[in-house]
């Protein structure tokens, strides 16, 4: 009895002061990782650049027929501000219409076209 | 004549395989009726008081199911040897045999903690690093419980697994129980969930009898910003550091940080999605009804189920007080900077503990957010307690020889 007495008190204190032991080194190595901290945002936007980049290399074939439908594509009353959600939803209009995925290219532009018709046409619309 | 006696004969068979009458029979145990009340308990608990009901439903549905009599879909005595016969098991076994076996082998849990990873933000953490130490002094509940377990007379390897209780976190202590105490899997399992959901009774009343006003009432400095850079650091680093201190917490903290990885580095969303969904969803199912079907009448109707049960609860107050007592350390050596009410969210449950730090703190100062203080502590715990877990296996495990025999058994069968 006295043997798992001592035994069991020697794992709690070894027990407790080993889960310090590795948390407060896990402490100093937090600290430490405040040095990443200020370089961190620039390299993020790197690396959307890069990824815009590349995809943009990879959808050289498809350039072409984007932008003939995007000159297709009127945008007569759309609030600039919300250009994601415009671009978003000129992808997936166009990727519907090529039948393709709209990773396949990548919309570098787009253009509110005049509208060709006269007013009336435009009303019955 | 021959049809009514063949027709009496067919009743009879019949009657004598329902499942009362195997209860009343020689073989059967009447207290598996009693079993069927407690799981019908706990499905009360878990739909009504809404308990953990994730977990605690699946659990106490294993139990009701394992302990229907004749249905043999769990056969508690596969696993009741330390030298299991696998073969059998994949023979003879029924669903939640091999579904146990998830559990048996330690799969189950570190599995529960990819997606525990990949859910949890350890940005208040690595923000404020010194909120670590809580973690660490919320295990105090932990070892303080084995001590006390083995005075009650619990050998040491039962008293690892009851003393784990007091970390608060389920799937450690089901990964330490199957490993030191199988036979007291349902009992610690069903202690450590049940005292989880019951945190917001437990802690306040002691957060409140160790601290004073002045010291509930400390507004905290709002946390810097954490970068993307060390957030995806962050889980590499830990897994590093902690697998070379205790080997044996890999199995937990090394998929805790890999779901976390999983969340933070953005390149992989659909793993991190499946992680903290549809897989941790389909591994709850199955480690909560397993787990529920250990609880046969002849393993958890013990004294010793009771023993654990009291013992759990001294192990989370414990734990409670050791975070909080050591917050107040901590506002001593900040100059009140730091509230200690903080330091009870060192327990893991995530993030139930943290919540209690800010209910606690508001009572005193209704403007006063606590709540990402106290991720901090209530993260590191998580942490923590695997550490803790990792002690205790190193020290008592003999699943080396373990492993070897199964690699052996398997082979065998072939």
């Amino acid at each position: 009895m006295n043997n798992t007495l001592i035994e069991a008190l020697s794992v709690t204190v070894l027990g407790m002061l080993v889960v310090f032991l590795v948390l407060i080194i896990l402490m100093y190595v937090l600290e430490a990782m405040k040095l990443f901290a200020p370089k961190a945002d620039k390299k993020n936007n790197e690396i959307i650049e890069n990824k815009d980049e590349e995809s943009k290399a990879s959808a050289g074939k498809e350039a072409v027929p984007e932008q003939e439908i995007t000159s297709q594509v009127s945008t007569d009353g759309i609030n600039e501000q919300n250009d994601s959600e415009l671009i978003a939803v000129l992808s997936a209009v166009i990727a519907a219409a090529l039948n393709t995925q709209s990773y396949n290219f990548v919309i570098k532009s787009y253009k509110r076209l005049p509208s060709r018709g006269s007013a009336w046409s435009r009303m019955v619309k | 004549m021959d049809f009514l006696n063949f027709m009496t004969q067919g009743m009879v068979n019949f009657i004598d395989k329902t499942g009362l009458a195997i209860i009343f029979s020689k073989s059967g145990n009447p207290l598996n009726l009693a079993m069927i009340a407690i799981a019908c308990v706990l499905l009360y608990l878990a739909i009504v008081k809404q308990f953990e009901p994730l977990l605690l439903a699946p659990i106490a549905f294993g139990m009701l199911l394992a302990n229907l009599p004749g249905a043999g879909i769990f056969h508690a005595e596969f696993f009741t040897h330390t030298d299991i016969d696998y073969g059998l098991v994949l023979q003879k076994g029924g669903l939640l045999d091999i579904l146990y076996l998830g559990v048996k082998l330690g799969i189950y849990p570190p599995l529960i903690f990819l997606g525990i990873g990949a859910m949890t933000d350890f940005g208040p953490l690595i923000a404020n690093p010194k909120s670590i130490l809580l973690g660490a002094a919320a295990q105090l509940g932990v070892f303080i419980t084995f001590l006390g377990a083995t005075l009650l007379g619990f050998t040491v390897k039962e008293a690892c697994s009851i003393g784990i209780i007091g970390g608060a976190d389920g799937p450690t202590a089901i990964y330490v129980t199957r490993l030191l105490a199988p036979h007291l899997l349902p009992a610690i399992a069903i202690a450590a969930y049940s005292y989880m959901a019951l945190i917001p009774l437990i802690q306040p009343p002691i957060m409140k009898l160790l601290t004073t006003k002045k010291e509930r009432s400390v507004v905290m400095d709002q946390l810097r910003e954490v970068s993307k850079r060390e957030r995806i650091i962050f889980p590499i680093v830990v897994t590093i550091v902690v697998g070379l201190f205790v080997p044996d917490a890999v199995p937990l903290v090394g998929t805790l940080m890999l779901g976390n990885l999983f969340r933070e580095c953005g390149v992989v969303e659909r793993l991190s999605k499946t992680a903290q969904n549809e897989l941790m969803n389909i591994i709850t199912i199955f480690l909560g009804v397993t787990v529920g079907a250990t609880a046969t009448a002849g393993t958890f109707l013990t004294w010793s189920t009771i023993k654990i049960v009291v013992l759990g609860l001294v192990a989370f107050c414990i734990s409670t007080a050791g975070g909080v007592l050591f917050g107040k350390v901590m506002y001593k050596f900040s100059g009140g900077k730091v509230n200690p009410l903080i330091g009870s969210a060192g327990v893991s449950a995530v993030p139930m503990a943290a919540r209690v730090s800010q209910k606690v703190g508001q009572q005193e100062n209704p403007t006063n957010y606590l709540l990402m203080h106290a991720m901090g502590p209530n993260v590191a715990g998580v942490i923590g307690s695997a550490v803790a877990a990792g002690v205790f296996i190193a020290m008592y495990s003999d699943k080396t020889q373990q492993a070897a025999s199964i690699i052996q058994k398997i082979f065998n069968l072939g």
